[in-house]
């Protein structure tokens, strides 16, 4: 029983192999990496840009 | 399969869409003016047009219809492909490979990526090599874009597979040819747009017909329904068998055959070059993650899905009931679910034409392409060649002409290519110049005194160990040129686990470790050198 609830635990929107749902955790990782990355780099960027245009 | 879509509601979105669409062609070409602005439009972009651009022109009907018809057969592991799109596709490409592309491109003048490889390594050979790559294998990659798109068209519509195939060459033809890079990159942004809106509804509207607990059900089909996989196969939402003939196959050919290839896209590489500057890459790199996540986990999630429809509908799984191929899978299931619906004929509509954008955002950034290979740089190469010192021809008439021929050729390979190509061509086309190029790319980006022997001899390598393992020994790619049956009377020349192994996972290893003993031969041999003098 403990057994069976352990391989419910690790069930993801209805996929029961966490080798397969980790794909989509990854995938959307991935988006807010780039958009969050993409957001403080771009701020970074502008603030080097200011300094130089001084 | 039920009845064909509503011609009157898809000709007036397409005839709309093609008059926008020649008509992004004339601003192209109105603002064209010389040969660099023909190949790479430098700052006459901005980071959304670049971000929509790289990700319309990175997936095409390949990553809807062709994988996502393998993920209908081979379950949601597909979406690992979705992930690599994202984190070697988009972080990987931008961080690593984008704003040193466009920093070291702009230095060098470079205008495409042939160009660039020949500038770093100083070396005409490796251009002329690139770009014959790029002429050989870019036109087998594209007619199966091609052919892809027109199949869904012809199926869907009823309408004659052969005029649609000449309808759509000749549209794509007419902007790319007379618009240069810019119509190709605007025309891209307004394709992704109608390919963003078509995946999110289709994906909404399967979530509600097979129901938020689609993937329990997927889990629950008996696995005896599956058709077209391989022995390792443990259902639709569970991994295959390590080492397995399937895993074999999706993890290698599929999976990290485009995962990696992506890489080394002359067509992205361009994108790349395109930008004003840095923060442009960044900003592009953003907004192109949430592009790419929403066509392609859309696509491989209804893929997926779809079976659970067919099962529930029909007893069978998606390739049972799809007779004709792995490729009419998501268009035959968008006409089925959309049967009867309220507004169903606009969304199948929408959808076709969401499908015809993502073939024809590929196509014109392939043709485009193929003809700066073609007319820039094998050109360029011949004729200094012939004079004696490097020079590079700018001529907008040459890249025009040997545009229009290659897509001729294009047009050609739609007849002659075998059905359910689509998916392994991609594959085959990016392991060959991930295989083929990536460490030279990487060297001659990152080094401060890129070596050109190293290059050649990594290239030389890569390129022969793909083609002969692709040929010879992979079951999937032989069938492209049956060299290995003409031979040998064998399709591959070995049985067992070893034919489901893509050339990439061969070749790209054996193209680095080349690369690697080269550079550690010439420095010993210059220590060597230095010590005997001293």
């Amino acid at each position: 029983m403990l057994a069976r609830n352990k391989v419910k635990q690790m069930t993801l929107l209805g996929i029961p192999d966490p080798m397969v749902w980790m794909a989509y955790v990854g995938s959307v990782a991935c988006v807010v990496f780039c958009v969050v990355y993409g957001h403080f780099k771009c701020k970074q960027e502008e603030a080097e840009e200011d300094e130089q245009q001084c | 399969m039920n009845s064909s879509v509503d011609l009157v509601t898809f000709s007036v979105l397409t005839v709309l869409f093609v008059i926008v669409t020649l008509a992004l062609g004339w601003y192209g070409y109105k603002n064209t003016k010389n040969n660099d602005e023909y190949l790479l439009g430098r700052n006459k972009t901005n980071a959304l047009i670049i971000a929509l651009s790289y990700g319309a022109t990175f997936l095409s009907a390949s990553a809807v219809i062709g994988f996502g018809g393998q993920s209908a057969v081979h379950g949601a592991t597909m979406m690992w492909l979705c992930f690599l799109n994202l984190a070697v596709g988009v972080i990987v490409a931008f961080i690593v490979f984008g704003k040193r592309t466009r920093r070291v491109g702009r230095k060098l003048g470079a205008s495409t990526f042939a160009d660039l490889l020949g500038k770093i390594y100083k070396s005409r050979n490796i251009r002329l090599f690139t770009a014959i790559l790029i002429i050989v294998m870019m036109p087998i990659y594209c007619a199966a874009v091609l052919k892809g798109g027109v199949n869904s068209l012809a199926v869907i519509t009823g309408l004659d597979y052969n005029l649609m195939l000449i309808a759509l060459s000749i549209v794509v033809g007419i902007y790319v040819v007379y618009g240069g890079i810019i119509a190709v990159m605007y025309n891209d942004a307004l394709q992704a747009v109608i390919m963003f809106v078509g995946m999110i509804i289709i994906f909404i509207v399967t979530i509600g017909v097979v129901g938020i607990d689609g993937f329990e059900k997927l889990s629950a089909i008996p696995i005896s329904a599956a058709v077209g996989t391989l022995p390792g196969f443990n259902g639709w939402t569970e991994f295959p068998d390590f080492a397995s003939p399937e895993w074999l196959t999706l993890v290698t050919t599929f999976i990290l055959g485009v995962g990696i290839g992506a890489l080394t896209q002359p067509q992205l590489a361009v994108r790349y070059m395109s930008a004003k500057d840095d923060k442009t890459l960044t900003k592009s790199m953003a907004i192109g993650s949430v592009f790419i996540l929403v066509i392609v986990g859309s696509a491989y999630t209804v893929g997926a899905l779809s079976n659970v429809y067919f099962f529930e509908n029909y007893g069978m799984s998606a390739l049972a009931y799809v007779t004709s191929g792995v490729d009419f899978i998501i268009p035959t299931y968008i006409m089925e679910v959309f049967h009867g619906m309220t507004f169903g004929d606009l969304f199948v509509s929408l959808f076709l034409l969401s499908l015809l954008c993502a073939s024809i955002s590929t196509i014109s950034a392939l043709m485009h392409t193929i003809g700066a290979a073609g007319g820039y740089d094998a050109y360029s190469v011949f004729r200094s060649k012939k004079s004696g010192k490097d020079e590079d021809v700018k001529s907008i008439k040459v890249n025009r002409i040997v545009t229009v021929v290659m897509l001729v050729l294009v047009v050609v390979y739609c007849y002659i290519m075998p059905s359910d190509i689509i998916a392994k061509a991609t594959s085959v086309f990016m392991g060959m110049t991930a295989a083929a190029l990536l460490p030279a790319y990487v060297h001659g980006l990152y080094s401060k005194n890129p070596r050109k022997d190293a290059a050649v001899a990594s290239i030389v390598a890569g390129t022969s160990t793909y083609l002969f393992w692709a040929l010879f020994i992979n079951k999937g790619t032989s069938i492209f040129l049956p060299i290995c049956e003409l031979l040998t009377g064998n399709a591959v020349l070995f049985t067992g686990s070893v034919m489901y192994v893509d050339a990439l996972i061969v070749a790209l290893p054996v193209s680095i470790i080349v690369m690697a003993l080269v550079l550690w031969l010439k420095k010993s041999s210059v220590e060597t050198v230095s010590s005997v003098a001293q």
